[in-house]
């Protein structure tokens, strides 16, 4: 028996199916959201950055959740006052509900000079929620230093 | 038409379907170049110190670069005749989409994710034009390319599959309280609070039922159909929620019209 030679090895589409195993696995993962407890948490956490590794965070991104679950969030000028009278801006968001500081020029609306905010952002899914507050707060060294933690 | 012309014609189908979803990617990222000069000088005015993002993907620099060198590799994938440029620039084009799916002032932009996927089938798709028979490999890259839209799609769907979108709430909330769009504006001068409610409700399932039959059903059907349906899908949902979305969604409509080209069917002479 002859071994496969070179020419034959590059005909085979070994990309056609690693790009196929790739989309059946993003499928799975899915369609087994709406019943599995653990994506469900993996992905409310990579909405709010809860993820215990960056990279792990990262690997998830490719994995479309446009207009996926319910955001709101909350902003606030001053981490002194908690009234909900005081509340700056509130809203439904399309998917990562930090957005608002973090992507686009939303961050010169609410970061200027020396004044931080605060913001809270809830993300909810067929019973599953997580709550997040974060605080930004000037740095000498210029910008902000921007800290979250979970909130029951 | 002469049989030159014809083969020619043949032989050039999945390279002018490669060309078209360049160019339809670099498209959808040019759609909002606006929006993304003004953000970047918003990040380079006021950076975020977020630990979570290591700090090369917080840098403004290596945004920009990403962005830049993402539009022009698509650019050089689209026009080189060269088999071996055209596969270094789907590589350095899905390294830039990798970047600004993860960076921290991209990372909410679905304009990458989608990006992303185009460009993981145009580096496959290119590395395969010198060595199949066009036939086949048109087939093939038509195939993938509506099972990505299929599984995209799906994504868009599941995450929808709750009581709050079911009831209308949450699209009422982002879109029909206040959006400022023809669609939205239309709808709150013809209809009541109430009545607004409730189209509210019916525009909502709208969505859940197409993205949900599109993610289950594009992939089953024949090249041609999918393709046209793919493309009106996408399409309909920019139109009539958000012309911002076209960002996210040209560079699939590029994808999808690879379908086209399986079907294509060039007339001989007898």
């Amino acid at each position: 028996m002859t071994p496969p030679s070179f020419a034959n090895i590059k005909r085979i589409d070994f990309g056609f199916y690693a790009i196929l195993g790739l989309i059946i696995v993003t499928a799975l993962w899915l369609l087994a959201m709406p019943w599995n407890r653990d994506i469900q948490r993996s992905t409310l956490n990579r909405f709010q950055f809860q993820t215990r590794s960056y990279w792990a965070w990262a690997a998830q991104q490719p994995i479309p959740s446009m207009y996926n679950f319910h955001n709101r969030f909350e902003v606030r000028r001053t981490q002194s006052v908690t009234d909900r009278d005081a509340v700056w801006e509130r809203g439904t968001i399309n998917h990562f509900p930090l957005r608002m500081i973090t992507f686009g020029d939303n961050r010169g609306y609410f970061l200027k000079g020396e004044d931080g905010c605060v913001i809270d952002a809830w993300s909810s899914y067929r019973g599953e929620q997580l709550h997040t507050h974060w605080t930004a707060t000037a740095n000498p060294a210029g910008g902000f230093d921007f800290v979250g933690e979970v909130r029951p | 038409m002469s049989n030159d012309m014809t083969s020619v014609i043949q032989s050039s189908r999945p390279l002018l379907a490669f060309r078209v979803v360049q160019w339809a990617t670099l498209a959808a990222l040019a759609w909002k170049i606006g929006g993304f000069v003004a953000m970047v000088n918003c990040y380079v005015a006021i950076p975020l110190n977020q630990d979570f993002f290591p700090w090369v993907f917080r840098s403004s620099y290596v945004l920009t670069f990403a962005y830049l060198i993402g539009c022009i590799s698509l650019a050089c994938a689209a026009l080189t005749q060269s088999a071996r440029r055209r596969i270094i620039a789907t590589i350095v084009s899905l390294a830039c989409m990798s970047i600004l799916c993860i960076h921290q002032g991209s990372h909410n932009d679905m304009t990458f994710a989608t990006a992303w996927w185009t460009s993981l089938w145009s580096v496959w798709l290119a590395t395969r034009l010198p060595i199949d028979a066009p036939e086949s490999l048109i087939r093939r890259a038509a195939f993938v390319s509506r099972c990505i839209i299929s599984m995209i799609l799906l994504g868009g769907a599941v995450g929808k599959w709750t009581s709050e979108y079911w009831s209308g709430q949450v699209l009422y909330e982002i879109y029909f309280e206040q959006r400022d769009f023809w669609f939205f504006n239309l709808l709150r001068s013809r209809f009541s609070l109430e009545g607004l409610r409730t189209v509210a409700t019916w525009y909502s399932r709208n969505v859940i039922i197409v993205e949900t039959l599109g993610g289950l059903g594009i992939w089953l059907l024949p090249p041609w159909w999918a393709a046209a349906v793919s493309i009106g899908v996408l399409a309909s949902i920019a139109t009539f929620s958000n012309f911002n979305l076209y960002s996210v969604l040209l560079s699939l409509m590029g994808l999808a019209a690879a379908g086209f080209f399986v079907a294509l069917r060039v007339r001989t002479p007898d």
